[in-house]
């Protein structure tokens, strides 16, 4: 498969997941290129990703200084435009700052904040297996239309602030009721968190992504880079998966085949697939554009 | 009677995060003309039961410099005091050119896993509450009127969208500004 559309993986100072990244991507059909947070050029891509890592070491906040820096304009006009936006644990920090996220008023308003991990008798960074699931916005959205519903998804948490939280009463209505939340941190057989560790950090609603209305922006805390083949997979997960990987041992062409991860960067393809049947190529400025009435 | 002490801590050297906030507010949000500099420090509030403040002060200093908790005194630099001194909190007599943004963070994790390191390690029963938050001192430049500054520091310090605000975070970072305090310590008493 020739991929089609191209993908810019941000490299803002401090990331440390880019190249991963960029390689989940391009197993999923897509053609990524690490771009610094410094180029101008932005507007031929066809997607963006802000991976994860600490983004100016976190400094005053995790990815409040990332969120002002200049780049971030033409992250907001890919948003605008319809084109997919995911930030994955720093970059989805990065997109709660920035305002792209739930992006309600549609002015570019914070309207939550992503706050210290809140977990019973213990404080700070956490990083362990967590099991998610979409939900029906997130199936719909651009990075759900690869998933079964409520097929249950390890990814690997691995934050010290991911709490989605909010003032905003319309936003916490907007979570509860799942329209702007993607996907939602589950127990291993699928049933409700209902508290650590199954939500590993105290999160709203569940919520291990949240998305703009339009579904085209997702800020998700967990890390699908690092579950993108069936050998990233950790012995001990619970489910299908887990047990899938158990037996792959051993089994080179098994173990390289695709992880639970790699639905979600399948999901992107298809959405741009879905609005571009010609797809996109570099330089081909601003070419995706939301299909006519 | 319980004490309530203030903990002050600075950085000996350069502060990283202070000069990275201050490059994003005069480069990225346009408050180069006003900003003249900007300074941070963690403020912690102990309030703790003994027999007068100087007991007080001699059990929350042991605890500091026992646990590495509070301070690294490689690098920081730190004062504690009693709180509720004469004219603590009121307005001093400087430029009219300084505020201190005091942010603090809902719950207050950093505060309760303190408090819980000091009964656990020191047997700290004495120890009724620790309370953490981060001040920010914003020294305005001449030019500013002093009655503009109470709103240039609110717009600085509440984050509202990626081209306003950024020292705090509003849906968990409740924040509380104080013009010309007589001392940082002094801002500290927004806590009520």
């Amino acid at each position: 498969m020739t991929p089609r559309f191209p993908i810019a993986v941000l490299q803002l100072p401090g990331v440390n997941c880019e190249h991963e990244t960029a390689l989940a991507l391009e197993a999923a059909g897509l053609a990524a290129e690490i771009v610094r947070w410094t180029r101008k050029d932005l507007d031929g891509f066809a997607g963006f990703v802000i991976p994860g890592g600490f983004s100016f070491q976190d400094r005053v906040r995790a990815g409040a200084v990332a969120a002002r820096e200049p780049v971030l304009t033409a992250v907001a006009r890919a948003a605008e435009d319809g084109r997919p936006v995911l930030g994955i644990c720093n970059g989805a920090q990065v997109l709660v700052e920035a305002g792209l996220v739930p992006d309600l008023d549609q002015e570019g308003q914070i309207e939550m904040g992503l706050a210290p991990n809140s977990i019973p008798g213990r404080r700070g960074y956490y990083c362990n297996w967590v099991y998610m699931t979409p939900t029906a916005r997130g199936l719909q959205s651009a990075f759900g239309r690869a998933f079964a519903p409520n097929e249950v998804v390890p990814v690997l948490a691995a934050h010290g602030e991911g709490r989605f939280v909010t003032k905003d009463p319309a936003v916490e209505a907007a979570m509860r009721s799942g329209e702007i939340v993607g996907f939602r941190y589950v127990r291993a057989d699928g049933g409700p968190a209902r508290g650590f560790p199954w939500n590993p950090n105290g999160s709203l609603a569940d919520a291990a992504g949240v998305m703009n209305a339009r579904g085209n922006v997702l800020a998700l805390m967990p890390h699908p880079e690092r579950a993108a083949w069936l050998r990233q997979v950790g012995w001990e997960v619970d489910g299908t998966w887990g047990a899938a990987r158990r037996s792959g041992q051993g089994d080179r062409a098994a173990l390289s085949g695709p992880g639970p991860g790699h639905r979600i960067f399948t999901s992107i393809r298809l959405y741009l697939e879905a609005r571009a049947p010609d797809g996109v190529r570099t330089g081909a400025e601003r070419a995706i554009v939301e299909p006519k009435p | 009677m319980i004490a309530d002490l203030t903990l002050a801590v600075e950085l000996k050297s350069a502060d990283p995060v202070a000069l990275t906030a201050a490059h994003a507010l005069t480069h990225r949000l346009g408050f180069g003309k006003v900003l003249a500099e900007l300074r941070r420090m963690d403020l912690w509030r102990l309030r703790v039961e003994a027999a007068g403040i100087p007991d007080a002060l001699a059990l929350a200093g042991s605890w500091i410099t026992g646990s590495n908790r509070f301070v690294n005194p490689n690098k920081h630099v730190y004062e504690l005091s009693a709180r509720g001194g004469e004219g603590a909190g009121s307005a001093g007599r400087g430029s009219g050119r300084v505020a201190w943004v005091v942010a603090t963070s809902e719950p207050d994790l950093d505060g309760e896993a303190a408090a819980r390191l000091i009964r656990d390690r020191f047997g700290g029963r004495e120890l009724v509450e620790a309370r953490r938050a981060v001040a920010w001192m914003l020294r305005f430049a001449p030019a500013v009127n002093p009655a503009e500054v109470r709103r240039l520091a609110e717009s600085m310090a509440v984050a509202r969208s990626r081209t306003r605000g950024l020292l705090a975070n509003p849906h968990f970072q409740p924040v509380a500004i104080v013009r010309e305090p007589r001392s940082p310590e002094a801002a500290i008493e927004i806590w009520g």
